[in-house]
C-alpha cells in the first residue's frame, strides 16, 4: 500500500440538514426528517412519509449554481461534493483527483414523468428532457460542474451502492493511482422507487422503528453524502490534516434470493467480518456499528443475528440512523460514512430513534440515546442491498 | 495491469461463441438495429427461472454460463458486471404499469428486477458465488471500469479469479428516445454503410460479453490485458491525441503493433477520430472493424475484446479486417469510443 485512504472532509444533504453541521446537530437533538412528502407527487403522499429534503429543485440548484433541469438527484449530489470539495479545490493543482459516485434510479424522477408523454404523444415530445436518465449521467453532470475529471466513475449496486464507490475510491488512492477522491452517492425520491418498495409491503405507514420488535418497515428519503479522500502527499499539499482513515473495506454477496437477505444473514456476515479483517481487527475493538437497519422484519433480523454470531456478548454500541433520514438507497453507504467519520472526530454515538421493545430474535438492542465524550477509534458501517449485494467499511481514527 | 483472459462468453447479433458458426459468416443485413441472437437458454438455465428472466438477465446468465464452460475453472470467486442502462425491459414494464394504473395494483416482480445489479446478483445467486460483486453503470466506461476494478480486487486477492461482464439491453422505447438524440441513425443501414458511409448516428445494438480472469496463466497464448486507459472528450482531435500519448507511455512502437481494433460505427461525429487514427497514427498496421456485427452500445468494446480472443484460435474473420490481415496475432489494441467516451486496451499474447 502507498498510502491510506484518509477521510479530510464530508459532505452531506438529508432531511435533516442540508450540510455536515445541520445533520450533526439534527442527530445529537434527535431531530427526525420524517414527514409527509410537500415536492415528491404521488398517489401515496398522505399514506407513507418520507425522509424528504425541503427544498424545490429551483432552490437546490441556486446553492451550487448547476442546472435547476438536471434530475433532482444531481442537484443534491452537487451539494453534498461542494461542501466537501470546494474548500480544497484551489489547493489541489497537480494532484490526480477522482469523483466516485453511486445511486440506484439515475434521472427517474425526470424520466417517469417524461414517459406518460412519451407513451401518449411520441413525436411532439422533447428528447432531451430524458438525456439525463443513466445513472452516469448524473455523476457526469456533476464531476462536469465542478471540473473533476482524472478518474469518474459511478456503481449502481442498489442500497449498498455508495459504500462500494467509497471502497473503489479507497482502493486507488491506497494502489497511488489517484492521490484525491470524492467518494459516496447519491439518490432522490421518485415515485418509481415508493411504487416499488410498496409493492414488496415494506414501507412504513409511521415514522420507521428499526430495530424494533414492532417495526413495521422502511420510510423512503433522499440525500447525498460523500467523503473527501487524501493520500498522504495530498494532504500535505493541501495542508489539511485527516478526520479518521478507511481501515478496512469488503463487498460480499449473500446469494441467497434477489431482494430478501437469508435469515441468518450470511452475506451481511461476511462482508462485516472480512472488513474487520482486512482492517486488522478483533471484533472487540469496534466501538460502534452504524447498523443497515432499514426497520423492515428481514433486514434487522438478518443483520441482527449476524452481528449475534460475529461478536457473540460483546456487542459493540450499535445505531440505525435510518430514523431520521429513511433510507436513501443508494446513497445511504455515503450518508453513513459521513455519520461514521462524524462518531469518530467528536465521539459521539447516534441515538437509534423511536425504540421501545427488545427484539425476539437478537440478545441485544440499539443506543437510544445520545452518547457523547466517548473516544471511538474503530467504527463499522454495513450497507445491504437488493442483489445480495453486502457491503461493509470500517472507519478508524488515526493512529489508534 | 496484467489481466490474463482464461475463458469467454459471447453472446450477440452474430450469435453466441459456442456455436460453431460464430463470426464465420460476413454479416448480412439491411437494419436501423442488431438484436442479440439468442441461444437456446434450456442447457444453461432451468425452464421455470428463464420465464422470469428478462432479456437483460438471460443474456448475461447464459453469457457467464458459457464462459465458465470453456474456462478451466469451477467457479468464479468474485462477480464485476458493467451496463449503462441495466435492466430497462424491467424498467419500463414497473413505470409503464405505474403511470397506467395511476400508482395502484401493482405487483414486484418487474420492480425486483429492474435494479441494475441484477445481473451480477442473479449470476451470484444461480452458481452461489457469495463472492466480491460489484455493477459499474458509467455510460460508456462501464465495461472498462468493471475490468479496472478486476484489476483492484486481484491485487488484493492473490491467485483467486473474477468473471467480468458487459452487458446492455436494446428495447424498443430505447431505441427510440437514442434514434431522437441521433445516437441511432434514423433509416437502416448495410454492413459497408456503417463501416464505409458516415451519418447522423450508428447502428443500435445489445450483446452480452462475459470473461474469466486471472493475474496469472499457465496457458500458452493465453490473452493478457497489460493496460485499459479511458477518457472523456468533447474534441476528436484532441481524443486522437490522447490516444498517442496512450501509445507512447506502452514503451513499445507503433509498428510493432500487429492490429489495431476500431469502433467504428458509422457516426458522422466520430468518422474524423477513427480516420486521423487510420492514416496518421496507425498508418502501417493491420486495422479491423466490429461494430457492423455487434452494433453500437456502451459496453460494445466487450463484444471487441471477445471477437480477440476468439480469433487468437480462430483467425481474425475475413469480414472485420479493413486494411490487411495481421502477420501475427500477439499485440493488439482496442480503440473504442460510445458519443464521448473513449477506451482504448493494449493486449498482447504471451
Amino acid at each position: 500500500m502507498q498510502s491510506p485512504a484518509y477521510i479530510v472532509n464530508t459532505g452531506i444533504i438529508t432531511a435533516i440538514g442540508n450540510n455536515t453541521d445541520a445533520c450533526l446537530q439534527s442527530l445529537v437533538n434527535g431531530k427526525s426528517g420524517i414527514s409527509k412528502a410537500t415536492f415528491l407527487k404521488t398517489h401515496w403522499q398522505d399514506e407513507f412519509p418520507v425522509g424528504e429534503i425541503k427544498l424545490s429543485n429551483e432552490e437546490l440548484a441556486a446553492i451550487t449554481g448547476i442546472k435547476n433541469y438536471l434530475p433532482r438527484t444531481a442537484l443534491i449530489s452537487a451539494i453534498a461534493v461542494k461542501e466537501a470539495w470546494e474548500p480544497f479545490q484551489q489547493k489541489s493543482k497537480g494532484l490526480r483527483t477522482g469523483f466516485f459516485s453511486a445511486n440506484s434510479v439515475g434521472g427517474m424522477d425526470i424520466t417517469e414523468d417524461f414517459y406518460k408523454e412519451f407513451k401518449s404523444s411520441p413525436d411532439n415530445v422533447n428528447y432531451q428532457k430524458i438525456a439525463h436518465h443513466e445513472c452516469g449521467a448524473i455523476t457526469e453532470a456533476v464531476a462536469d460542474h465542478f471540473k473533476v475529471s482524472d478518474f469518474v466513475t459511478t456503481i449502481s449496486t442498489a442500497c449498498s451502492s455508495s459504500a462500494n464507490s467509497i471502497m473503489m475510491a479507497a482502493q486507488m488512492i491506497e494502489n497511488g493511482m489517484l492521490d484525491i477522491a470524492i467518494a459516496g452517492g447519491a439518490d432522490c425520491l421518485s415515485k418509481f422507487t415508493l411504487n416499488g418498495f410498496n409493492t414488496l409491503m415494506i414501507l412504513d405507514k409511521k415514522p420507521c422503528q428499526p430495530f424494533d420488535n414492532n417495526r413495521r418497515g422502511l420510510n423512503l428519503g433522499e440525500g447525498a453524502g460523500y467523503v473527501l479522500l487524501m493520500s498522504e502527499k495530498a494532504m500535505q499539499q493541501c495542508e489539511t490534516k485527516a478526520i479518521c482513515k478507511i481501515s478496512g473495506y469488503a463487498n460480499a454477496n449473500d446469494a441467497f434470493h434477489q431482494t430478501a437477505s437469508s435469515p441468518e444473514g450470511i452475506g451481511n456476515k461476511m462482508a462485516m467480518q472480512q472488513a474487520m479483517q482486512q482492517a486488522g481487527l478483533q471484533p472487540d475493538e469496534i466501538d460502534y456499528i452504524n447498523l443497515h437497519g432499514t426497520g423492515t422484519a428481514n433486514n434487522d433480523s438478518s443483520e441482527g443475528k449476524a452481528i449475534s454470531t460475529l461478536f457473540g456478548e460483546k456487542i459493540p454500541e450499535a445505531s440505525s440512523t435510518k430514523a431520521f433520514t429513511g433510507h436513501t438507497l443508494g446513497a445511504s453507504g455515503g450518508i453513513e460514512a459521513v455519520f461514521s467519520a462524524i462518531a469518530i472526530r467528536d465521539g459521539i454515538v447516534f441515538p437509534n430513534l423511536r425504540w421501545e421493545t427488545q427484539m425476539e430474535d437478537i440478545h441485544w438492542k440499539p443506543v437510544t440515546t445520545v452518547i457523547t465524550g466517548r473516544d471511538i477509534k474503530h467504527v463499522l458501517s454495513n450497507s445491504f442491498g437488493f442483489g445480495g449485494n453486502c457491503s461493509s467499511l470500517v472507519f478508524s481514527k488515526i493512529d489508534a | 495491469m496484467n489481466l490474463y483472459i482464461h475463458g469467454s462468453g459471447i453472446l450477440s447479433a452474430a450469435g453466441s461463441n459456442d456455436q460453431e458458426v460464430f463470426l464465420k459468416d460476413a454479416p448480412d443485413y439491411l437494419q436501423d438495429r442488431l438484436l442479440c441472437k439468442e441461444p437456446d437458454y434450456t442447457s444453461h438455465i432451468p425452464p421455470m427461472q428463464l420465464r422470469r428472466m428478462s432479456k437483460a438477465v438471460r443474456m448475461g446468465i447464459g453469457a457467464s454460463k458459457i464462459c465458465m464452460q470453456n474456462s478451466s475453472s469451477e467457479k468464479a470467486d468474485a462477480i464485476s458486471v458493467g451496463t449503462a442502462f441495466g435492466c430497462l425491459q424491467d424498467t419500463e414494464f414497473f413505470l409503464a404499469k405505474m403511470t397506467d394504473q395511476d400508482e395502484q395494483m401493482l405487483t414486484p416482480t418487474s420492480f425486483i428486477q429492474s435494479t441494475h445489479n441484477t445481473v451480477a446478483g442473479q449470476i451470484a445467486l444461480v452458481t452461489g458465488c457469495h463472492g466480491h460483486n460489484l455493477t459499474y453503470t458509467h455510460r460508456g466506461h462501464s465495461f472498462e471500469h468493471a475490468m479496472l476494478n478486476a484489476q483492484l480486487y486481484l491485487n488484493d486477492h492473490k491467485g483467486e479469479n473474477i468473471l467480468v461482464g458487459g452487458i446492455e439491453e436494446l428495447t424498443t422505447s430505447s431505441f427510440t428516445v437514442m434514434q431522437q438524440l441521433f445516437v441511432y441513425r434514423d433509416a437502416p443501414s448495410s454492413p459497408h454503410s456503417i463501416l464505409h458511409e458516415t451519418k447522423k448516428g450508428s447502428i443500435a445494438g445489445e450483446g452480452a460479453s462475459f470473461f474469466l480472469v486471472k493475474k496469472e496463466t499457465e496457458h500458452q497464448g493465453a490473452l493478457c490485458i497489460k493496460d485499459i486507459y479511458t477518457f472523456v472528450e468533447k474534441d476528436e482531435h484532441k481524443a486522437s491525441e490522447k490516444i498517442e500519448e496512450f501509445i507512447k507511455r506502452q514503451s513499445i512502437n507503433i509498428a510493432a503493433i500487429d492490429l489495431v481494433v476500431l469502433g467504428m460505427n458509422g457516426d458522422e461525429n466520430n468518422a474524423a477520430f477513427y480516420k486521423e487514427l487510420r492514416q496518421n497514427i496507425f498508418n502501417n498496421n493491420s486495422h479491423a472493424a466490429f461494430k457492423h456485427i455487434c452494433g453500437e452500445y456502451p459496453v460494445a468494446s466487450s463484444f471487441a475484446l471477445g471477437m480477440i480472443v476468439h480469433a487468437i484460435k480462430n483467425g481474425m474473420p475475413a469480414s472485420t479486417i479493413l486494411n490487411h490481415a495481421p502477420k501475427q496475432m500477439k499485440r493488439i489494441m482496442i480503440v473504442n469510443n460510445f458519443g464521448n467516451y473513449y477506451s482504448c486496451w493494449y493486449l498482447e499474447v504471451e
